[in-house]
C-alpha cells in the first residue's frame, strides 16, 4: 500500500471554451521516505499534478488516494482540516505570515492543529534549529533573505507532522548558494526522519539530488528513474 | 492568535488604518456632541418652562378650566397649601417634597390705558409664595416687586405691553372684568413693574395684580383661587403626589409640565427620531469607509489568505480573522471620540453655547438663548454599542470575501 497513489489522473482547464490538457492520464505511487522531483518542461502539468495530490485542486477525472484515503470524496472543508494534518506544503513565494515572527509561523499551523503550548514552543524552536535559522527566530519574514524564507517554510511544513511535503519549485527564486542550503536540509530531513519529499524543479542542481526522478511531458510520465 | 495576526494586520497600512480610525472618531464625537446638543436644547427649555412659567404642577377646578368663570373657585387655597406642604415628605429622609406653592385668582378681562386697551389674562398673587415659584426676579426688568412700593393697588405688566398700550412705569391703567356674579366691575391700577419673560407670546396677555386686590374686585373670599402651581424639590416625586392629588380631589383636574406644554413631548419624539436618524447616516457613512478600507485590506492579501487556506486554516477561523481587523480597526477610534466629547463637555456642558446670534427666533417661541449641553452618560455606551454592531456589520461582506478565494488560484498567480 503507497503513501500516494494517482490513477488515470486527467486535469482539463477551461473544457468549455478553450481547452487545455494538462494531465493526460498520470498513474503514480509514491511511498514512504521517498525524495522524489517531478520534473519536465515548462506547462509539462508540474504544478497541476503536485496541486491535485495537495488536494488544492480537483482532476477532471481519475482518482488520488492518500493512504488509502480518495480526497476526492471529502468536503471543501475537511479537506482543508486533512492538508492540515497530513500535507506540508513549500510554495515558491509568499510561503509565510508576514505580521507573525519566524518562529510564530512555524506554531501556527499547530496551533491549527490545537497542539498545546508547550509543545509548539518547543518543536517549532526545534525545527528552527534544523533548518539553521534558530538565530532568526523572532525575526519577521521581510528581515529574512528569500533562503532563509523558505527554510523556515520548510520548517513550518515538517512542524504539523505531515505524511509528506510538496514543494513546488521550492527553489525557483533562490540562488546557488541557498538552493544547496536548502536542499541539504531537505535531504537530511528525509534521511534521518524518513520525511517524504515530493519536489517539482528545473533546475538541473536540485534533479540531480534526488533520488527519484518523474519526467512530465505534455501531460504523461514519459520517463520514472531511480538513478 | 487570531487576535493577534488581526491586531497586527491593522497595522500594517498605517495611514490607511489611521484615516478610518480618525474617522470613526470624529463619528463619534460628533454624534455624542449633537445628542449632548439636543438633550440640553430640550433640558434648557424644559427648566425655563417649569422656572419661569408652568412649575410642575398645576391645579384648577374643573369647571373653572372650561368655562374660565370667577366663581368656580378653590376655596381655603392657603389652608390647603400648607397641609400639602406638611404631608408630603420624603419616605426615607423626611425632607418635604414640595419646593414652593403659589394659589392664584385668575381672570380675563381688558386692560385700559388713555391711549389704548387690550385683552389681558390677569393673575391675582400672594407676593412671596409666588416669588418663590417663578423666578419673576429674573423677569423683572423695570420697577419693583409688590411689597416693595408704597403705592396702592399695584400692577406689574409687560414691557411689551407697555408699549402696546404706550404708558410707563408708575402710570395707570385700569381692568375692566367679570366678577363671581356675573358683573362688569373694575378697577384702577397704579404701574410698579415691568416684566421681560422667556416668551413674548406669554408677554402679549399676562398681567400680575395682588391676590387680594382682584379677589375683592371679583367678590371672591380673600383665601378663593382658580390655579395653584407646585413647585418640587425633586421632579422625580412628580407621579406621586400627582396621583394622591388626584384621588383626593375628583373635581380638580391636576395636570403635571408636560401635560400643560405639551410640546415638550413633541421635542422628545422629534429629537429621538432626528437622532436616530442621525445615528444612521454617520454609521452608514463609517460602515462604508471601513468596508472599503478592509476590502482593499483583503484584496490585497489575497495570496497569503489563499496559502493559509492552502495550508489549513479553515474558512471559519479566516472569518474569524478578518472580523477581529475590522472590529478593531472599526471601534478603535470609539475610545477617542468619546474623550473628546468628555473634554468638550467640561465645557460646553457647564458654561454651554451662545446662541444670542440666532436668538430672535428662538426666544419668541419661549427658549433661552444660551443652550447648556446635556448628555446622558448612558449615551456613552450607547454608541460603543452601536459602533460595534456597525463595525460588526462592516465585517461581513470583506470576511465573506476572503473566505471564497480559492487557495489554488491565489498561490499559483504569478
Ligand atoms: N488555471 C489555469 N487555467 C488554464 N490553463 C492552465 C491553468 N493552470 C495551468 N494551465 C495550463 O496547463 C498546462 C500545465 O500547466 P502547469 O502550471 O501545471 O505546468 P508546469 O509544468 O508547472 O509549468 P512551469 O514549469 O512553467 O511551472 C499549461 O499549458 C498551462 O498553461
Ligand atoms: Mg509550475
Amino acid at each position: 500500500m503507497s503513501l500516494i497513489e494517482t490513477r488515470q489522473l486527467t486535469k482539463t482547464y477551461n473544457p468549455e471554451t478553450v481547452p487545455v490538457h494538462a494531465l493526460r492520464g498520470v498513474d503514480l505511487c509514491i511511498e514512504k521516505g521517498e525524495f522524489t522531483a517531478i520534473v519536465g518542461p515548462s506547462g509539462s502539468g508540474k504544478t497541476t499534478l503536485l496541486n491535485i495530490i495537495g488536494g488544492l485542486d480537483k482532476p477532471s477525472s481519475g482518482q488520488v488516494l492518500i493512504n488509502q484515503t480518495d480526497i476526492a470524496q471529502l468536503s471543501e472543508n475537511q479537506l482543508i482540516d486533512f492538508r492540515r494534518d497530513h500535507i506540508g506544503f513549500v510554495f515558491q513565494a509568499y510561503n509565510l505570515i508576514p505580521v507573525l515572527t519566524a518562529r510564530e509561523n512555524v506554531s501556527f499551523i499547530m496551533l491549527l492543529q490545537k497542539r498545546p503550548a508547550a509543545e509548539r514552543k518547543a518543536r517549532a524552536m526545534e525545527l528552527l534549529e534544523a533548518v539553521g535559522i534558530a538565530e532568526k527566530a523572532d525575526v519577521r519574514p521581510i528581515y529574512l533573505s528569500g533562503g532563509q524564507q523558505q527554510r523556515v517554510a520548510v520548517a513550518r511544513a515538517l512542524a504539523s507532522r505531515p505524511d509528506f511535503v510538496l514543494a513546488d519549485e521550492p527553489t525557483a527564486n533562490l540562488d546557488s548558494v541557498a538552493t544547496k542550503r536548502l536542499l541539504d536540509i531537505m535531504a537530511r530531513l528525509n534521511e534521518e526522519e524518513g520525511m517524504t519529499f515530493i519536489f517539482s524543479t528545473h533546475d538541473q542542481r536540485v534533479i540531480d539530488r534526488a533520488r527519484r526522478i518523474i519526467r512530465l511531458e505534455d501531460g504523461k510520465i514519459t520517463q520514472d528513474e531511480t538513478p | 492568535m487570531l487576535l493577534k495576526i488581526a491586531w497586527r494586520n491593522v497595522w500594517r497600512n498605517r495611514l490607511r488604518s489611521l484615516v478610518v480610525i480618525t474617522a470613526v472618531a470624529i463619528g463619534v464625537a460628533a454624534l455624542l456632541l449633537i445628542i449632548a446638543y439636543f438633550q440640553g436644547f430640550v433640558g434648557t427649555y424644559v427648566n425655563s418652562v417649569i422656572h419661569k412659567e408652568l412649575s410642575h404642577l398645576q391645579i384648577h377646578p374643573k369647571a373653572f378650566l372650561r368655562d374660565r368663570e370667577a366663581q368656580y373657585f378653590i376655596p381655603q387655597s392657603d389652608a390647603l397649601t400648607e397641609k400639602w406642604i406638611a404631608t408630603f415628605k420624603d419616605e426615607t429622609t423626611g425632607e418635604p417634597l414640595i419646593k414652593a406653592i403659589s394659589a392664584r385668582s385668575q381672570a380675563q378681562g381688558m386692560i385700559v390705558s388713555p391711549k389704548a386697551s387690550r385683552a389681558v389674562q390677569v393673575y391675582g398673587v400672594k407676593p412671596r409664595q409666588e416669588k418663590a415659584v417663578i423666578s419673576w426676579q429674573n423677569m423683572l426688568k423695570e420697577g419693583v416687586w409688590f411689597g416693595e412700593s408704597q403705592k396702592k393697588h399695584p400692577i406689574i405688566i409687560s414691557k411689551k405691553m407697555a408699549g402696546r398700550l404706550q404708558v410707563k412705569l408708575n402710570k395707570k391703567v385700569v381692568l375692566n372684568l367679570v366678577s363671581a356674579k356675573g358683573e362688569v366691575v373694575s378697577g384702577a391700577f397704579r404701574i410698579i413693574g415691568l416684566f421681560e419673560s422667556h416668551s413674548s407670546k406669554r408677554d402679549e396677555v399676562q398681567v400680575l395684580i395682588q391676590q387680594k386686590d382682584l379677589n375683592e374686585l371679583l367678590e371672591l373670599p380673600p383665601k378663593a383661587a382658580h390655579e395653584i402651581a407646585i413647585l418640587l424639590q425633586k421632579p422625580g416625586a412628580l407621579e406621586k403626589i400627582a396621583e394622591s392629588l388626584k384621588k383626593q380631589y375628583p373635581d380638580w383636574s391636576i395636570q403635571n409640565y408636560k401635560e400643560l406644554a405639551p410640546e415638550i413631548q413633541l421635542f422628545d419624539s422629534q429629537m429621538l427620531l432626528m437622532l436616530g436618524i442621525l445615528i444612521g447616516i454617520v454609521m452608514l457613512a463609517l460602515i462604508f469607509s471601513i468596508v472599503n478600507t478592509m476590502l482593499m485590506a483583503v484584496l490585497e492579501r489575497y495570496r497569503e489568505l489563499g496559502m493559509l487556506m492552502a495550508i489549513g486554516m479553515n474558512r471559519l477561523k479566516i472569518f474569524g480573522m478578518i472580523v477581529w481587523e475590522t472590529l478593531i480597526l472599526g471601534t478603535a477610534g470609539a475610545p477617542i471620540g468619546m474623550l473628546l466629547t468628555y473634554l468638550a463637555m467640561q465645557q460646553l456642558g457647564t458654561k454651554g453655547l451662545d446662541l444670542s446670534a440666532f436668538s430672535k427666533g428662538l426666544r419668541a417661541w419661549g427658549f433661552d438663548t444660551r443652550i447648556i449641553f446635556s448628555l446622558n452618560p448612558s449615551w456613552y455606551w450607547k454608541i460603543a454599542l452601536t459602533m460595534m454592531l456597525t463595525a460588526l456589520l462592516a465585517a461581513l461582506y470583506p470576511a465573506w470575501k476572503a473566505i471564497r478565494f480559492k487557495p489554488v488560484e491565489a498561490i499559483n498567480k504569478r
